[in-house]
């Protein structure tokens, strides 16, 4: 079968941060910054989208049933085809990836994904309850386990393993703080150093208060088109080279190793192989950006690790020495919008929200945090600890 | 009175295992402490009847390679735990076991043993006394599990037993020794179960000729329904093989009296040997935020990220002893148990019972804030928790909580055994798996 090729025309989200307003009112904001990117609003209107897929976790239980209708409803799109997808903090990743192909399959023109997700406003009894949902709820939660604890075995086995140091964990933090210091819409606008990243509070050793992202509200969106549609609609398309999605275990200790995320470098195999069909080999060393999942710092080791950026167990080395911060030269740019750690991690928002960034830096709208002749650009959205991820790459394109 | 069919032949202990200091902890509660008692054990976060129940049988079981099937029935005294019954006997891998419950008394304890001396079930009688120390007056309840092997076979009989009630006026010494004169002629050795101490002496008073051993309650405090076995088996130590020894178990309203007489006490384990095992100092506020942890999370409604309790317990015996799964096609071993083997998805899996030892894969720290809801009284109690993921001897590895006195130094590549412990308290019913202790400890 042949496959269509497909653009993102539009991409937006809301502020992400401690936010007063429901759901509606974000995906709302996440949806008119999105229809707001579109070059031409003249060749494009609303109703040309088609179908929708909405991530979310339905944190809080609240509206976990039918939300996407919902959703549609407040943003004119009474009416359409749209669900609800759910893989933890992957959902809008998989809801991108289900979009990307119903268009590059034909059976659509444009569709909608994006991800929403309130959670700030629980008690703190509610919100720990729901941070242990989308592990493995039968073994490891009943051992005392949340993400926190989950993330830190990883670190501990990394550091046992590789030598890696809480400095090496610290660098991420610090420099998605920095770039998150530059962001608008990032939760955490300002930059910390090495210094009070180390010291602060441990939450699960060896991890402490800045290793960990923090409890988001927020919404995302991207517009995602066929060839003809992108043409009329923008000036500056970003093309969608390739979709890579895997799972995995879901517990911890059922994996082989706890020092790799497997269905990482699947995803991303993956992905590259559907570029390569397409006629555009892909590497490592094709990647100018990276939006990755840094749940936790480790979570950014690892997943430079996998991605191939470094060696195995070079994590930690490769992020202190600078090489994934923006304009480098070294490396490509690892989370310039401030990634899960600062720019915030609203589950279900945040792997439409990583394109998002991707959509603007590669149209060069990203501002102060530009990064510089950026043309190629990966967004890597990982479910849980590793149980579900997705890759997908994205280019530049001249019109 | 014609001897019984059975005799005592083992015994093991069990103790709690955070140590409290009584002097602190009474001073605390502004209580008068007991006089030479420095410290007493007291059951862990989580430890409770149930478990110390369990951890003294498979400790006897150990001692004396009577296999689970080998139990031909089940005493309890104090496991007053809601299904305490069937958690036991799941755990112990008998499911089927009859099992009889006493009352929660140190009468009931007494009782349980002199039936246990005439009972003739298809195997043995394993008896076990079990306090917590949790409900009780942190001062003078201690946490201890005693558990007895009486069957057929030589080991220590039983030769008559007297009692009598005690009116509110009488003396209590006097009445004792006219419960040893109801034994027969004079022996030299006679051992006092005291629950207050003057116990002892009261009788010694009144009856001023031979040895008098009390029970060890200046060590470790009273223990609850388990002190009269406590002290049978401190008896034992003080008498020559072939000797006899009188034991009395005085109280408020009775007192109770039997003869026996020794074998060889090598497979009898006192309470001195469970004293050095290790243990958690724990200071007073601890202790009694310890005591408290579960009891407002009676009602407690789950919130639905929860194994349900019917599935929870159609995975007892994966829960509460390990039991894992052997591919009968590659021959790998699976645990926690699965659905299919993830490398032949066809072939068929068997039951695979598991050692319990392994070693540290990965470690961390649970602080405040990190862990799930159910865990909070625990943290609340006792701050931090650690969590491990283990890899077991036979190769698969599983997450699970560290505990015990050396839990916070064990670290990657520790060996460690699996303990059986409450988790947490949801609804009104506790949950037990597996934690892991270090395997030095």
């Amino acid at each position: 079968m042949t496959r269509r090729r497909v653009y993102v025309i539009g991409a937006g989200q809301s502020r992400f941060g401690d936010r007063p307003e429901g759901p509606k009112a974000l995906f709302r904001e996440a949806f008119e910054a999105a229809l707001g990117s579109v070059d031409h609003p003249e060749d494009f209107v609303r109703t040309q989208i088609e179908e929708a897929w909405i991530g979310s976790l339905g944190f809080g239980g609240q509206q976990l049933g039918n939300p996407a209708a919902l959703l549609m409803e407040h943003v004119g799109l009474r009416g359409i085809s749209a669900r609800r997808v759910e893989n933890a903090c992957a959902s809008s990743g998989f809801a991108f990836r289900d979009a990307y192909r119903a268009v590059a399959s034909g059976a659509i023109d444009v569709a909608l994904a994006g991800g929403v997700e309130k959670m700030n406003d629980l008690s703190p009894d509610h919100r720990r309850y729901w941070l242990g949902v989308s592990g493995d709820t039968e073994w490891e939660r009943l051992a005392g386990l949340t993400f926190p604890g989950v993330y830190a075995l990883m670190a501990d086995r990394h550091m046992h393993e590789y030598g890696t140091t809480k400095e090496h964990l610290a660098a991420v933090a610090v420099k998605n703080h920095a770039n998150g210091a530059l962001n608008d819409k990032a939760q955490f606008q300002k930059a910390i150093d090495l210094e009070r990243a180390l010291a602060a509070p441990t939450v699960c050793d060896p991890l402490g208060l800045f290793d960990c992202c923090s409890t988001t509200d927020g919404a995302s969106a991207v517009i995602l088109a066929s060839e003809e549609v992108a043409k009329r609609a923008t000036d500056r398309p970003v093309r969608v080279l390739g979709s890579g999605a895997a799972t995995d275990h879901l517990a911890i200790h059922d994996r082989p190793s706890l020092t790799a995320i497997p269905a990482t470098g699947k995803a991303f195999a993956e992905a590259c192989r559907e570029s390569e069909r397409d006629g555009r080999t892909i590497t490592t060393d094709d990647i100018d950006i990276a939006e990755v999942h840094d749940c936790f710092t480790i979570a950014e080791i690892l997943a430079v690790e996998d991605l191939g950026f470094c060696a195995k167990g070079k994590g930690g080395p490769y992020t202190a020495s600078g090489a994934t911060a923006r304009d480098s030269g070294d490396g490509p740019a690892v989370n310039p919008s401030g990634g899960l750690k600062a720019k915030g991690h609203p589950l279900g928002a945040t792997g439409t929200g990583q394109i998002v960034e991707v959509f603007q830096q590669l149209r060069g709208t990203a501002g102060e945090r530009q990064v510089r002749d950026a043309e190629v650009a990966l967004a890597h959205n990982v479910g849980g600890s590793g149980a579900t991820c997705t890759v997908h790459l994205f280019a530049r394109e001249v019109a | 009175m014609a001897d019984r069919p059975n005799s005592l032949q083992a015994s093991a202990i069990v103790l709690g295992s955070r140590t409290v200091p009584v002097p602190e902890l009474a001073t605390h509660l502004a209580a008068i402490a007991p006089r030479g008692l420095t410290v007493k054990r007291s059951a862990d976060i989580d430890e409770d009847t149930t478990t110390l129940a369990v951890a003294a049988i498979r400790r006897l079981m150990a001692r004396t390679g009577l296999p689970a099937a080998g139990i031909g029935q089940l005493f309890l005294v104090g496991a007053d735990g809601e299904d305490a019954d069937t958690t036991i006997a799941t755990a112990l891998g008998r499911p089927d076991v009859p099992v009889s419950r006493f009352l929660s008394t140190p009468e009931a304890a007494v009782d349980a043993l002199l039936v246990a001396f005439g009972s003739e079930p298809a195997g043995p009688t394993v008896l076990v006394a079990v306090s917590d120390g949790r409900d009780g007056d942190p001062v003078s309840a201690g946490a201890a599990a005693v558990a007895l092997l009486i069957g057929p076979g030589s080991g220590i009989r039983l030769i008559r037993e007297a009692h009598r009630r005690v009116a509110r006026t009488e003396d209590l010494g006097t009445a004792m020794s006219e419960v040893v004169a109801g034994l027969g002629t004079e022996v030299e050795h006679v051992v006092v179960a005291e629950r207050l101490p003057g116990d002892a002496r009261a009788f010694r008073d009144a009856s001023p000729n031979g040895a008098v051993t009390t029970a060890p309650i200046d060590r470790s405090g009273d223990l609850g329904v388990a002190t009269p076995l406590v002290a049978l088996l401190a008896g034992l130590r003080t008498v020559e093989e072939g000797e006899r020894f009188d034991w009395l178990v005085p109280s408020l309203h009775t007192v109770i009296g039997a003869r026996f007489e020794a074998k060889s006490t090598e497979s009898c384990e006192d309470l001195d040997a469970a004293l050095h095992g290790a243990a958690s100092a724990t200071d007073p506020g601890t202790a009694l935020r310890v005591r408290d942890a579960w009891r407002s999370h009676g009602d407690q409604v789950a919130q639905g990220a929860f194994v349900s309790l019917q599935q929870y317990l159609h995975e007892a015996p994966a829960r509460y002893r390990l039991e894992g799964q052997r591919c009968t096609s590659c021959g790998r071993i699976l645990f926690p148990p699965r659905e299919g083997c993830p490398d032949c998805p066809d072939a068929r899996l068997v039951v695979e019972p598991l050692s319990g030892r392994g070693t540290v894969y990965a470690r961390t720290t649970i602080a405040r804030g990190g862990a799930p809801t159910e865990f909070a009284p625990q943290q609340e109690a006792v701050g931090t928790y650690p969590v491990a993921v283990v890899e077991l001897e036979e190769g698969p590895r599983v997450a699970a909580q560290l505990t015990g006195s050396g839990a916070a130094r064990l670290e990657i590549g520790s060996p460690v055994l699996a303990v059986f412990r409450l988790l947490y308290v949801q609804a009104g019913v506790a949950r037990y798996g597996f934690k892991f202790t270090g395997a030095m400890d």
